[in-house]
């Protein structure tokens, strides 16, 4: 991980750090405008004004990780699954009409795959799941100091990543170039000055053979 | 009811009638307990799965009160679940601030600290100074420097800022690069080195 990757890693995690203040809802945007602004929706200057407003309020920065967070995850879900599903009101009353529907969609999805094999398509999606690195550690368990290896999924193509680690405060704990497998165990001395409970911020950059790289989001994991 | 789990949902039989399908609330129960956790400090995500349910019940009710007949399509239940979700949240940040002004209302105590999302206080307000220089410094950019920093920061990759700001991918790196430049000069001002 070069240098500028690992101070823009480490000003991620600063910007990223909870607040103590919360700020007077009045004066922050509705989670509607939020949505829409994650998701490109809103005019320019509105949009704008948002990313303003995050650049100054920790509260709804945050607010805005969850958009981004919880957008990628239904832009996932929606590359796995075929479109236009609808939910409708007293489902149960309609199980019949349901289970036609159900066939309809996989009918529909049937005929998808068989024209995505024979007619190739562009991605719809800006953020699909293999090109982001996502970590593949169980959300909020601690890490056991003596097997405290950070994994996360690997990216195709990628022919190796570096690893930063550092603790709320910036100070750096370890880093690590050229790893081959999408995992990276800590060293235990690394981590004997840490305090139990301590968090310990990770990212992860992984290497194309063309040299172009792709830097995942800062993780968060507790440490034993 | 009972409580939520995290690979459950809480959905009465009642409220499934008006809900649609309770596998589709799962999963979108499920997803934001997962958002929360990855986004959230520590105090917010220990509590994602009541939070998530609180937001659901809510969408729950809405839906209720339109009789039940009315259609929502995915993206409308995972925004409106979305909005709910903030809502709740936004009241605990509340509720925390009043509780540390000591001005707590007729609720039960706040167990919910922002303040201490680790066990070391030291270290956890040494971030938050940074953050709080960063912020500062950010207020002194110009506009589209601060906008392309600010979501760079963000987590966004050049070509996401870009689109989101509706620039050519070079401009935005242009942006970024400078923006970022600007930011090091000014943090390093107030003595802090990243």
């Amino acid at each position: 991980m070069n240098q500028d990757t690992r101070e823009l890693a480490k000003l991620r995690a600063a910007f990223t750090a909870p607040a103590t203040a919360a700020p007077p809802p009045e004066d922050c945007p509705s989670p509607e405008t939020i949505w829409a602004a994650v998701r490109g929706e809103l005019p320019p200057q509105a949009l704008r004004e948002v990313v303003d407003h995050t650049a100054r309020c920790a509260a709804c920065a945050e607010d805005w990780r969850l958009a981004v967070e919880v957008d990628r995850q239904e832009a996932a879900q929606a590359a796995e699954t075929a479109p236009g599903k609808v939910i409708v009101g007293r489902f149960g009353r309609f199980r019949q009409l349901a289970a036609a529907a159900a066939l309809a969609a996989g009918l529909l999805v049937a005929v998808g795959v068989y024209r995505q094999a024979i007619v190739p398509s562009q991605p719809i999606y800006r953020e699909a799941q293999q090109t982001q690195v996502r970590s593949l550690l169980p959300a909020g368990q601690p890490l056991p100091r003596q097997a405290a290896v950070l994994r996360w999924t690997p990216l195709p193509g990628a022919v190796s990543y570096d690893v930063s680690v550092s603790t709320e405060d910036l100070r750096q704990v370890a880093t690590a170039q050229g790893q081959t497998a999408a995992e990276y165990r800590l060293p235990p001395a690394a981590l004997s000055g840490l305090p139990a409970g301590a968090r310990l911020l990770w990212q992860v950059d992984a290497i194309f053979p063309d040299g172009h790289h792709v830097t995942s989001p800062t993780f968060t994991t507790p440490l034993q | 009811m009972r409580r939520l789990g995290r690979s459950d949902t809480v959905i009465s039989d009642s409220q499934k009638e008006t809900a649609g399908s309770s596998t589709d609330f799962a999963q979108l129960h499920r997803d934001l307990v997962r958002a929360v956790d990855r986004v959230c400090p520590r105090w917010m995500a220990d509590k994602a799965d009541d939070l998530v349910q609180v937001a659901l019940m809510r969408v729950m009710e809405i839906q209720r009160k339109k009789g039940g007949t009315a259609e929502f399509t995915p993206f409308y239940l995972r925004r409106a679940a979305f909005s709910a979700m903030i809502d709740e949240i936004r009241r605990l940040r509340r509720r925390q601030e009043v509780s540390l002004e000591g001005g707590g209302e007729e609720d039960e105590p706040v167990a919910f600290d922002p303040a201490a999302p680790s066990p070391d206080p030291e270290r956890a307000s040494a971030g938050r100074e940074v953050g709080r220089a960063i912020r500062d410094c950010l207020s002194g950019l110009v506009p589209p420097r601060r906008h392309a920093v600010t979501l760079n920061l963000q987590g966004h990759s050049v070509p996401e800022i870009g689109k989101l700001l509706g620039w050519t991918a070079k401009k935005a790196e242009n942006l970024v690069y400078r923006g970022m430049s600007d930011l090091r000069g000014c943090l390093g001002e107030k003595g802090i080195r990243s």
